[in-house]
């Protein structure tokens, strides 16, 4: 097969096109920096979880005591059950001012048309009004325009699937266009990764497993290509979940919250209000559980009720969603729901991997020599503005660190090895569709690594995914879209096995339903308050360590 | 249900293609309009009616 192979140099290279992504070239390019930012999808227009927009944005302004980063890493820590390093949380509490004023200088509009001022509501994990409802419709489009004006390199359908190193510093990423198959060698003396979480890891509840809450096509790439170039990845036992109108794949949650609307179960009394002292605004986990628990219980389906809220606030609630997620709008019309007359019935999310992976420190930096992260790739996800937020600091230490460093490396060997690797399917083809490798694993996931998980369960799914990953070689692609998707499917069964390794690992119940042990059903503090870090050491097999927590959590 | 194109309507601009965040979409192969190749790897996620100037792309929920 004649592949073209196109190789070129650049001082900071930003994998991902989307939030956090964007951010980070942003950042590297305002340095002054010779800067690449590559994109699987069509166009960073729209690409990544903002594909079509967003409705909120948290933000610390200092409006009153509640609004100070100290007072946001305080109540962080008190919200937030799970593993989290808090110095990585203060590094966002402490930029995120400079950040929001960034956004705004570069021509996001955060203020509300009708009164000039920003219009601040009680989200999801707080009652203190941190978030900002404005019409981010178009953000990508501002990000866009940004990024030309900076004159950033921009490459388009290139999918990248594998990072180089030497003495065990990164030195670059190799990757393929999408559609006309060519090979990119990058050499870099930074690399940031902005790839997202992993999504299409368990089936959706839609019946289409493309039809995710998050966007289908983060499927965890750059977790993969970070842990085969000897990154940690931390906290992959804690699979996210979130909840969506029935059928449908968009949550909603914070604008239906922030705007009053209110859980209620099938005997319409207020659950979460009695289940927790948040009451609706409790944390997404807190949410998700509860409605699984009053749906085990007897006491489900569960709903969000509106019908109690006025003209301007069901104006608002469908304005924010026609900002972040228009489909929903057609997809509550198409059942006849009206928000002002109807409960809207709202179930569990596929799980998925979102704010879980490459471990980082308060300088963004992976624990690879100049491998930066940022966004729901890493261990420290916070949404939108956290992806704004640290991706602006990861590019940033990108550029300190690329200016360090006198020259490119120009090995060959891992290349081609890499190369080999990539084109396997096309090259080689064998006789199963990626597809179907790929509901294999999803089946594998939802039986034995979803809510109820035991060791049994576990160790049956990491054999199952074993040897399916062997299988997986035999996987045929007939087309540069096909072999995307092999590569995607590959990466994913990489994912599943991490996390159903660190979940076996895990010996207790922590943030329910996100590391749920019916064979330790309680919460541990004394022995597993910490980090389960995964690493692939030298060879092939997960290396598996335990760092517990430093800092006051 | 995945995005549909109403090809009386697409005039082939190639809009969508170019945007689809999935690869989803492709022209045919005269380049006169615009399919749905990948209807199966739809995300639903609106960018294409967003962009199509044509008013050319729906979805319908069943
Ligand atoms: C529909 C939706 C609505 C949301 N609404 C809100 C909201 O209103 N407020 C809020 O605070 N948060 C919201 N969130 C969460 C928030 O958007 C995300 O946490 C945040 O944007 C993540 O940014 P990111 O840069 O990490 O990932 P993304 O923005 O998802 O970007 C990842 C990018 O990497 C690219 N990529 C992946 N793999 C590769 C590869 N191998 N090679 C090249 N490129 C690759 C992807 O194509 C994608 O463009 C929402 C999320 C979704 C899905
Ligand atoms: S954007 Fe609209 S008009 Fe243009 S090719 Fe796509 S469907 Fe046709
Ligand atoms: S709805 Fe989104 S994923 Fe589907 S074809 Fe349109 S742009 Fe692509």
């Amino acid at each position: 097969m004649n592949i073209k192979t196109n190789e070129l140099r650049t001082d900071v290279l930003v994998i991902g096109g989307g939030t956090a992504g964007c951010l980070a070239a942003m950042a590297a390019k305002q340095k002054g920096c010779d800067v690449t930012l590559v994109e699987k999808g069509g166009s960073i227009r729209h690409s990544g979880s903002l594909a079509t927009g967003v409705d909120h944005y948290s933000a610390i302004l200092g409006e009153g005591p509640w609004d100070t980063p100290e007072a946001f890493v305080n109540k962080f820590a008190s919200t937030r059950p799970g593993i989290t390093d808090l110095k990585v949380v203060s590094t966002y509490a402490k930029e995120a001012r400079k950040i929001f004023g960034f956004l705004e200088e570069i021509g996001v509009n955060f203020k509300d048309a009708k009164t000039g001022k920003y219009y601040r509501i009680a989200g999801l994990g707080g009652r203190d009004p941190h978030t900002i409802c404005f019409e981010g419709g178009r953000i990508k489009d501002v990000f866009s325009a940004y990024l030309g004006k900076l004159q950033v390199r921009l490459l388009e359908r290139l999918a990248v699937e594998g990072l180089l190193i030497s003495s065990g510093r990164v030195t670059g990423a190799v990757g393929f266009h999408i559609r006309t198959g060519d090979f990119y060698i990058i050499r870099a003396k930074s690399v940031v990764l902005g790839t997202g979480g992993a999504t299409r890891l368990f089936p959706s509840p839609t019946g289409r497993d493309f039809f995710t809450h998050a966007p289908p096509f983060n499927t965890g790439d750059g977790h993969v290509i970070a842990l085969r170039a000897g990154a940690d990845l931390t906290n992959m036992e804690f699979t996210f979940c979130s909840v969506s109108p029935r059928g449908s794949d968009s949550p909603a949650i914070t604008g239906f919250i922030g705007m009053g609307a209110t859980f209620v179960n099938a005997r319409g009394e207020r659950f979460m209000e009695k289940s927790h002292p948040l009451g609706d605004h409790a944390p997404r986990t807190a949410i998700v559980n509860n409605i699984l628990k009053e749906c085990a219980e007897g006491r489900g389906p569960c709903f969000v009720d509106c019908r109690h809220l006025g003209e301007e606030a069901i104006g608002r609630i469908t304005k924010g969603i026609l900002n972040e997620r228009p489909t929903l709008m057609d997809f509550l019309k198409h059942k006849d729901l009206d928000m002002t007359r109807d409960l809207i019935p709202y179930e569990l999310r596929e799980m998925e991997t979102q704010g879980q992976g490459i471990k980082v420190d308060e300088n963004c930096c992976s624990t690879v020599e100049g491998l930066f992260a940022a966004g729901d790739c890493t261990n420290v996800g916070l949404a939108v503005s956290g992806a704004c937020t640290l991706g602006y600091v990861a590019g940033e230490k990108a550029v300190k660190h690329a200016a360090a460093i006198k020259d490119f490396d120009d090995d060959l060997q891992q290349v081609n090895k890499l190369r080999d690797t990539i084109y396997y399917p096309i090259t080689n083809p064998g006789n199963i569709r990626p597809i179907d490798v790929e509901d294999e694993m999803r089946r594998i996931m939802s039986t034995w690594v979803g809510f109820n998980r035991n060791a049994d369960g576990l160790k049956t799914a990491i054999k199952a995914l074993k040897g399916l990953k062997d299988n997986s070689r035999a996987m045929m692609a007939r087309s540069f879209h096909e072999l995307m998707r092999a590569n995607e499917t590959r990466n994913l069964i990489d994912v599943a096995i991490v996390i159903a390794t660190a979940a076996l690992e895990r010996k207790e119940s922590r943030s329910l339903p996100a590391h749920s042990r019916t064979d330790y059903p309680r919460q541990d503090d004394e022995h597993w308050k910490g980090y389960i870090i995964v690493n692939r050491g030298d060879g092939e097999e997960l290396k598996l360590s335990y760092q517990p927590l430093k800092t006051a959590n | 249900m995945p995005a549909i194109i109403n090809i009386d309507k697409c005039t082939g601009c190639g809009v969508c293609d170019e945007i689809c965040p999935g690869d989803i979409i492709y022209m045919t192969d005269d380049t006169s309009k615009a399919m749905v190749r990948y209807p199966d790897e739809c995300w639903n996620c609106g960018s294409c009616r967003i962009e199509c100037p044509e008013d050319a792309v729906s979805y319908i929920f069943p």
